[in-house]
């Protein structure tokens, strides 16, 4: 301070609008020598100081600046924030790589999607913290990003195979169904001849469902499943035909006839003291009535379209009605032969009448020769509509019957194996395409 | 006062120089068209991990470029990760073909044999045994004969459309009755040859 002066310009305080020459007073003040001498004085005062102190200012400032530089580069580095994160990469590459070797991409193709990019990400991320001067790195952001693209691709595994085992899941059931259905198809087709169609469809089926355990095996679980669904449809389609062909076996009103029609075979036998022969086609058997009780049975081979009544020439089945032997064979092809006396007039009117509905084709009799012959027994339905019967059995039945020895033959008594067929299948196929 | 205009000159120069420096468009363009390739031979199906390498390294090279168009675009290590992409989709490409090729040659191998088995299936079954008690089985096996065939279509047509994995399933499948109706055939043959 000069001598206590005031360095005020003026006592006129600033900012007073009333006062406005008080303020140009003010101004003026600010430009007198008295003030400006004192500002020069204590600004020679400033420069000695720092002319003084400078070399000390200027070391102070470097030092300051130097340890800040220093502690903010070497800060980042110290705290670990410029380490690249080797093991957090590696982590995540692994875990990606398990989402893929479980075909996460196949199983759960969204999370999969999602983890692939997330990896994409935090590798980019990575790569531009790489570049950056060591000081200057922070792979923080990045230690945040392969985290969660690990996260993702653990989740895309785990997805992944729940939903593989889902489709293998599916693709068992789908297979085990098949299979049930084919095995249901190759007992029916077993349990008498399925026409060459039906037989193909029923092949068919059965080299769907090997072919669906092929794709099964190579992991392709939806065509594995498609396969052996189209498997199942087609051996059901089977059974269907099936079950319908035999489904007259099933019929009480059929049966009950049947049934009839043996009772009054037996009683006949019975009041006559006669010997009758009845042949239950469903049940491959051929029983001796001998005075109305059963002398003999026997094991009989039918006509390989058995399940159906004969209804003409060539269509492989045996007749159904009431017949008679017409004369005995000794020598016969088929060892012994006793000859019956199909078409009789009821086969002959119905054949009219069918042949008259166009049911049968022109040119097609009613056909005929049908014997109770030997070389048969052989356990399954074989001839073109005769009743077959072993050797042993034919010698013993040629010595208990003649000429003239009804026969007759029935579908059967509603218990053989074509009314079990439709009783355990025709539930199961009913609606079914 | 010059020297310093030179140095200034140099220094501008050379930030002139790394800001124009460009990614390696032809290298990328070629790497493209390597992973076109490959997709077009089918890696997808028959080189699916070759493909999946060829994935990761486009990843890394997009990364790269991303990088460095951001900083000071220096594009060499972007050049060989290009080549890297280009060498892995050249290779998935070669290991679909190969892969490809190895499965049609399956197939055509699996229905080939399954041709002749069925060729040799009919003419056996046409000198089977015949006779009253012969029909059925023999229709019977016509049937099998039948789907077998229609079996065997069905691979010859997947082998065409270029589903060779399908075609041998089929084949193989179809392989397995023809055996069957064979080992019948010759079950037929070898009873009547008893009988005699």
């Amino acid at each position: 301070m000069a001598g206590g002066t005031p360095i005020v310009p003026s006592a006129v305080p600033p900012g007073s609008r009333s006062a406005s020459p008080a303020l140009v007073l003010w101004i003026a003040g600010a430009f007198s020598p008295t003030f400006l001498g004192a500002m020069s004085r204590r600004f020679s005062g400033f420069r000695t100081f720092v002319a003084r102190w400078r070399w000390r200012l200027f070391a102070l400032v470097f030092c300051v600046t130097l340890l800040g530089c220093a502690a903010g580069l070497v800060w980042p580095i110290a705290a670990g924030y410029t380490e690249a994160p080797l093991y957090d990469k590696g982590r995540a590459w692994d875990a990606l790589e398990d989402a893929r070797r479980a075909a996460a991409s196949r199983w759960a193709p969204d999370v999969q999607r999602e983890a692939e990019s997330a990896m994409r990400v935090a590798l980019a991320a990575y790569r531009r913290e790489e570049v950056r001067l060591l000081p200057f790195r922070d792979f923080r952001p990045v230690r945040s990003a392969l985290a969660a693209a690990e996260d993702k691709a653990r989740r895309a595994q785990a997805e992944g195979n729940r939903g593989r085992l889902d489709a293998k899941a599916r693709a068992d059931e789908a297979l085990a169904g098949g299979e049930m259905e084919v095995a249901r198809g190759t007992e029916v087709g077993e349990a008498m001849h399925l026409g060459p169609y039906t037989r193909t469809l029923l092949q068919k089926s059965k080299i769907a469902l090997r072919e669906a355990k092929a794709i099964h095996a190579r992991g392709d679980f939806p065509e594995a499943q498609r396969r052996a669904e189209q498997a199942a449809a087609q051996a059901r389609a089977v059974s269907k035909h099936a079950v319908d062909a035999a489904s007259r076996y099933a019929e009480p009103s059929l049966v009950a006839r049947w049934r009839r029609m043996i009772d009054e075979t037996i009683r006949w036998s019975r009041s006559s003291g006669g010997t009758a022969i009845v042949v239950l086609k469903e049940n491959h058997r051929l029983d001796v009535y001998d005075d109305g009780r059963v002398v003999r049975s026997y094991r009989a081979d039918m006509g390989y379209r058995s399940v159906n009544d004969k209804l003409a020439s060539g269509d492989a089945a045996t007749p159904e009605g009431r017949y008679r032997i017409t004369h005995k064979k000794p020598g016969s092809a088929y060892y012994k032969a006793l000859a019956l006396d199909y078409p009789n007039s009821e086969d002959r009117a119905r054949f009219a009448q069918m042949k008259r509905r166009g049911q049968i084709p022109r040119g097609v009799g009613p056909g005929g020769l049908i014997e109770i012959h030997g070389d048969g027994g052989r356990g399954k339905d074989w001839t073109r509509g005769c009743v077959a019967i072993s050797n042993r059995d034919i010698d013993d039945l040629f010595r208990r019957v003649g000429v003239g020895t009804p026969v007759t033959i029935v579908g059967g008594d509603g218990q053989g194996r074509f009314a079990r067929l439709v009783r355990e299948h025709g539930a199961s196929t009913s609606g079914t395409q | 006062m010059r020297k310093m205009m030179a140095v200034l000159s140099l220094v501008f120069g050379l930030v002139l120089v790394a800001g124009c420096s460009k990614p390696p468009q032809q290298a990328i363009d070629s790497a493209n068209a390597s992973i076109d390739a490959a997709k077009q031979a089918g890696a997808a199906d028959y080189a699916p991990d070759s493909l999946r390498a060829v994935d990761d390294a486009k990843a890394a090279l997009d990364a790269e470029l991303k990088v460095q168009q951001d900083k000071f675009r220096s594009y060499k290590k972007s050049d060989e990760l290009a080549a890297d992409v280009k060498a892995k989709a050249d290779k998935a490409a070669a290991d679909a073909k190969a892969n490809m090729e190895q499965a049609k040659n399956d197939a055509t191998a699996a229905i080939g044999n399954v041709t002749t088995a069925l060729a040799d299936a009919k003419a056996a079954l046409d000198k089977a045994p015949k006779g009253k008690g012969t029909a059925a089985d023999i229709e019977a096996m016509k049937a099998d004969l039948a789907a077998a065939e229609a079996s065997l279509n069905d691979a010859n047509a997947a082998l065409s459309s270029g589903n060779y994995k399908d075609a041998k399933a089929k084949a193989d499948a179809a392989a397995s009755t023809i055996q069957n109706v064979m080992s019948q055939i010759q079950a037929a043959i070898d009873a009547k040859a008893g009988k005699k």
